[in-house]
């Protein structure tokens, strides 16, 4: 080693004391390196110098901050390659002697600098409160929306319905390039937008969608934005098919056009496959206001008898005709105001074939009713609103106006016991609605101004034939038919001014307000077209209800701890008046409801969450109605006591740990809830299943508590997401059945596994596993202990380039004590892709073992039924899905 | 000859440097760097990774272990707390560290780094890169660069080569570093030192080992007469001292990047 050491000391002094001699081989190349416009020297521009033929470095130098540079080197070769090269302008290569030279070079500026460089994405990054998913790394072979791209994502949940969730928690909003088209009717976007028009996912977390309260008021909701490839992208897709047995056909249009400050989507859908079109439209709860709430929910009075349709996917059951069309449009002008114009019409008619066997315990004894219904549904609604938003660093402005027509109807044939009855249904509903909100700072204070105005109208309409409940209503004569009329309106007006005020880490906001509440409600029933008399069968009902209200909620947040403290101070006056007895009863009751939540982060990855709450509520006062009113074939309700009160507790803890390096997500928490009733409901329900719903005043309590836990992880080097929820709930409730109480207990574990992954090149599994127990324990029989599992599996298999065959089944259980229901159903798909147009034909079959009916087990508070479902045949399916 | 050439490179690395201007820390670019480097000395085959982010322009650049974006101040689970800030137009390295809430600063002496350029090349990821040897703080190490990226930066100290380093590690590859990403940013970040203590690096080392035993006699200091336990890995109960001899075990067994 030492002797090494010398050779190399003396190879040294011998090379510098012959510096001449060696001098001859040794060339110097110097210069500077100048911008070739403005002349100025470039610092830092590399300076390389190889041989012509081979990319081997001879030399190299770098400029410093005067743009000069120089190589020395021995070059062996008569002409050299230089190259010259500096960021953000064209590198310079040419050819040179290898000569000692000056040679100064002007380098030409590019336009378009170097912006990214990936060798290696990373899945996952983060920057700040934003993680950023690269859409590449989770697609495979048959995943065409991005929708089926998000659900492989760590952390992302998708519903059956297709509400996306984060954490557990839904997303607030569902951005297009940081704009909002379709509010809460996402669905849309996310199954149609094609995942390789995307070039990232970005979950921005604890998302404030309204930008003025961005530092106000902390939100424990992300929101998904989802980040285009191109500044113009027209996508969407056309999907066409026809079968066989019965004729079916389908069809799915959704043209979708994002510009920079104009995005229009439409869609037309039309299918006989059991597709549910209202999946698509369906709007999750994403709000635009802060405090604004929408109106146009029907309070449905009247139902036919139905038969409740099983939980798998509705291509297996669903005998549908639908028709559903949209037109959705968003424009962002240069003064960044929003103008958002929605309009969209359904048809949908639905038929369910069923039947269910029973048996009700009662404290007279056991009661066995067999019913096979045969259940015809009709649903059509126009709808169309037009909403303004302005939102800006300082001022919120949103003003938005809905209509809303529906006419819905249903029609049912029920075989109970052998005796074949009919049941006509008729529910229409108007609706109209505005709502304003703005939001602004008046001193130091941020105003927020809201009004929120509605009106809506149904009269609804329930014919039996033949009549029913004639002990109650003809004493014993039989009734041919039998129909109940209900006319309810609705108008409210709630108007409230918000001020916030923020002292550092500390928020406040005061919201006094008003609201005011008017509502009528008409009944009567015909028998046998003569409209029946008496005030114990009919109602015409006024309800009034004003609500005067101080709100109070003081919010305090650091980086780690955020807590908020809501203190409402309402008074309340209730009116509720009997036209046809002229009575009226007031009540003006004080409540204080105060919820408490906070939230602490620590160690990066960590964070623990802990809420409760107390309240005491009175009312709804519009089920409060003193004349029989017939809500469905069995059941004759009527509530002539005081308005109810209910006092609640609820608590609950969470803990919740992400750590996007790792890529493992995880939560666990438990909540508790009890409240007291004033009220109970005293349910008589007779041998022939038919109830009388009455209220009575007794104090009565129900409680829960609640366990939940999930994990998930991405196994990178085996391309796999893994992720297990577990939820296990154990409640007890007060019931009142034919005079006799009894206590209500239940226990429910469930367990769900979920697995996707990406095996090698030509194989992707998808597999979803959920096992439940559900004991339930009263008195009234012995402990029933009620067992579920439902397995789902698909295999994607890619033989060759554009060839996708997939396999997919599921397997259903169902236990009781002795009684075991099961079910397995399958299906198969085969797609062939046009890769330069990404042009899909597909090919599948949809109950391939064509099972002709879903057999159930279900267990209620004093029933316990077998229930079966009619369901679609096999059928054969041609679609054709172009992208656009 | 290779010795000729690189005694060469020796001669003409050494002319320039050294000159004390304002320092101005203003970068373009987002670097990130994957790691995966051998923690322990006795078990060299465990191996963990980090990513480390060099922010970068030509004229200056900051390496940490935190993005800039992030929330938090600093990662203190990061083996690599030193953050280096180069500035190419002097040529000099700072690099700063925090050692008990102060921020310790030191002129890296053994700049500017000479390399070797190696016949080899090959392809990453669709990028021609290019090899080169260098030897920095007791480890030699290899690196592999692409002209086609025209910075001339890389992680840690590391710089000075005509092109990105895409590829850089030991010849022991305790430490491996491969490029994730190179960013254009928004916005460029001016970076701002702050309060520094300026420090040689020999006496860097010397407070920092001073910081280490100095955290091992605050536990000593608890030991007697506190409610505090210590507990070893194995969740046996030992005594403060015990805990502090392992405390510096454990320190001592922390396989450092640079070892002299």
């Amino acid at each position: 080693m030492e002797r090494g050491n010398f050779v190399v000391i003396s190879l040294l002094i011998v090379f510098i004391t012959s510096w001449n001699v060696y001098a001859q081989s040794i060339i110097e190349i110097k210069g500077n390196v100048t911008d070739s416009e403005t002349k100025k020297p470039l610092s830092s521009a590399t300076v390389v110098l190889s041989p012509i033929d081979r990319p081997s470095i001879l030399g190299y130098g770098i400029t410093n901050n005067e743009g000069a540079y120089q190589v020395k080197f021995n070059p062996k070769h008569d002409s050299l390659q230089l190259k010259v090269s500096y960021l953000g302008y064209k590198t310079l290569e040419k050819k040179i002697l290898a000569k000692s030279q000056d040679l100064n070079i002007s380098l030409e500026p590019v336009s378009e600098a170097l912006e990214e460089v990936f060798l290696r994405r990373p899945p996952i990054t983060q920057r700040g409160d934003t993680l950023i998913f690269d859409p590449a790394a989770f697609k495979s072979g048959k995943d065409r929306s991005i929708q089926d791209v998000l659900k492989k994502m760590p952390g992302i949940d998708i519903s059956t319905e297709g509400e996306i969730q984060y954490q557990g928690k839904p997303i607030n909003k569902f951005y297009v390039e940081g704009l909002d088209l379709m509010g809460g009717q996402y669905g849309m976007i996310s199954n149609n937008l094609s995942a390789d028009k995307v070039s990232s996912v970005e979950i921005l977390e604890n998302h404030q969608p309204i930008k003025v309260l961005d530092s106000i008021e902390p939100s424990e909701n992300a929101a998904i934005n989802i980040r285009l490839k191109n500044n113009i992208t027209m996508t969407g897709n056309a999907t066409v098919g026809g079968g066989a047995a019965p004729g079916l056909w389908y069809a799915n249009l959704v043209p979708m056009v994002f510009i920079k400050n104009l995005q229009v989507l439409t869609s037309y859908q039309t299918n006989n496959t059991g597709e549910d079109l209202n999946r698509g439209f369906r709007r999750f709860s994403v709000r635009s206001f802060r405090f604004g709430q929408s109106s146009d929910r029907r309070q449905d009075w009247l139902s036919t008898a139905g038969v409740s349709a099983p939980s798998f996917a509705s291509k297996r059951w669903l005998d549908n005709t639908s028709h559903a069309g949209s037109i959705n449009l968003l424009y962002k002008d240069k003064k960044e105001i929003e103008y958002n114009l929605k309009t969209s019409y359904h048809n949908d008619f639905r038929e369910r074939q069923g039947g269910v066997k029973t048996t009700y315990t009662l404290p007279e004894g056991e009661f066995i009713i067999d019913d096979r219904t045969e259940q015809h549904t009709q649903a059509e609604k126009w709808e169309a609103s037009l909403s303004i938003e302005r939102n800006e660093k300082e001022n919120f402005l949103r003003n938005q106006l809905d209509f809303s027509k529906q006419w819905d109807g249903a029609f049912a044939r029920i075989v109970q016991n052998q005796e074949p009855q009919q049941h006509r249904l008729h529910n229409p509903l108007s609706n109209i609605s505005n709502n304003f909100e703005r939001i602004f700072s008046l001193g130091k204070q941020l105003v927020t101004l809201n009004s929120n105005i509605g009106y809506n109208e149904s009269p609804q309409e329930l014919a039996i034939t033949p009549g029913v409940f004639e002990n109650i209503l003809s004493n014993d004569q039989p009734i041919d038919r039998l129909e109940q009329k209900v006319f309810h309106k609705r108008f409210f007006a709630n108007h409230s001014l918000t001020l916030t005020k923020s002292l550092g880490k500390l928020n406040f906001d005061i919201r006094p307000g008003f609201n005011y509440a008017t509502q009528s409600m008409d009944s009567h029933m015909i028998l046998d077209n003569d409209p029946l008399t008496g005030n114990d069968y009919q109602n015409d009902m006024r309800w009034r209800q004003m609500t005067g209200f101080v709100r109070i909620n003081t919010r305090y947040r650091t980086d780690n701890l955020d807590v908020s403290l809501h203190m409402p101070l309402e008074w309340n006056n209730y009116e509720i008046e009997d036209k046809l007895n002229n009575t009226k009863t007031t009540e003006s009751p004080f409540t204080l409801n105060p919820s408490l939540w906070a939230r602490y982060k620590f160690a990066s990855y960590w964070q623990t969450s802990v809420n409760g709450s107390y309240s005491k509520n009175y009312g709804p006062i519009d089920n409060l109605y003193y004349g029989y009113l017939l809500s469905n074939f069995r059941s004759l309700n009527r509530r002539d006591v005081p308005i109810s009160s209910m006092s609640s507790y609820s608590g609950g803890w969470g803990l919740e740990y992400r750590n996007p390096l790792t890529t493992w997500f995880g939560r666990i928490g438990y909540s508790y809830r009890k409240s007291d009733n004033s009220q109970i409901t005293s349910t008589k329900t007779l041998p022939d299943g038919s109830t009388v719903l009455e209220f009575i005043e007794r104090n009565n309590t129900s409680d829960s508590h609640s366990f939940n836990g999930s994990a998930s992880k991405l196994v990178s080097a085996i391309s796999t997401t893994f992720t297990y929820n577990t939820n296990y709930t154990i409640s007890e409730s007060d019931m009142f059945l034919n005079e006799v109480f009894y206590k209500n207990k239940s226990e429910t574990w469930s367990n769900s596994l979920k697995l996707s992954t990406d095996f090698t090149r030509w194989l992707t599994a998808e597999f979803t596993g959920s096992l439940s127990q559900r004991t339930n324990k009263t008195a009234l029989r012995p402990d029933t202990k009620i067992t579920t599992q439902n397995h789902e599996f698909g295999l994607y298999v890619y033989p060759a380039d554009g060839h996708t065959i997939s396999l997919s089944g599921e397997w259903l259980q169902t236990k009781l004590s002795n009684e075991v229901r099961e079910d397995f159903f399958g299906d198969f798909m085969y797609r062939f892709t046009f890769s330069e147009k990404e042009i899909d034909v597909e090919f599948s079959v949809i109950n391939i073992f064509d099972k002709d009916m879903y057999r159930d087990l279900s267990v209620g508070d004093y029933t316990l039924s077998e229930s079966y479902f009619v369901l679609r045949p096999r059928q054969f399916l041609v679609t054709l899905r172009v992208p656009l | 000859m290779k010795v000729l050439k690189s005694a060469w490179l020796l001669l003409f690395c050494v002319l320039p440097v050294v000159s004390l201007t304002q320092e101005g820390y203003i970068t373009e670019y987002e670097v990130q760097y994957e790691v995966e480097f051998s923690m322990l000395k006795n078990d060299l085959d465990f191996k963990q990774t980090e990513v480390l982010y060099l922010y970068t322009s030509p004229q200056a650049s900051v390496f940490v272990n935190e993005s800039f974006d992030s929330d938090q101040a600093n990662n203190w689970d990061s083996f690599f707390p030193l953050k280096v800030y180069k500035n190419f137009d002097n040529g000099k390295v700072i690099a700063i560290e925090d050692l008990a809430n102060k921020n310790y600063a030191y002129k890296e002496p053994n700049v500017p780094l000479v390399w070797r350029m190696l016949e080899d090349s090959k392809e990453i990821s669709g990028y021609k890169v290019q090899k080169a040897a260098t030897s920095f703080a007791g480890r030699e190490y290899i690196a592999w660069f692409s002209t086609d990226i025209p910075i001339a930066d890389g992680p840690y100290v590391f710089h000075g080569l005509p092109g990105l380093i895409v590829e850089l590690y030991d010849t022991e590859k305790h430490f491996y570093f491969s490029l994730i990403s190179v960013v254009r940013m928004e916005e460029t970040i001016d970076w701002e030192i702050g309060k520094i203590e300026k420090v040689s690096k020999k006496r860097f080392k010397e407070v920092k080992e001073k910081i280490n035993s100095w955290e091992g006699m605050y536990f000593d200091s608890l030991g007697e007469n506190s409610n505090v336990t210590f507990v070893d890995e194995n969740g046996n109960e030992v005594s403060a001292t015990e805990f502090r001899r392992e405390m510096q075990e454990f320190q001592e067994n922390l396989n450092q990047i640079e070892l002299e």
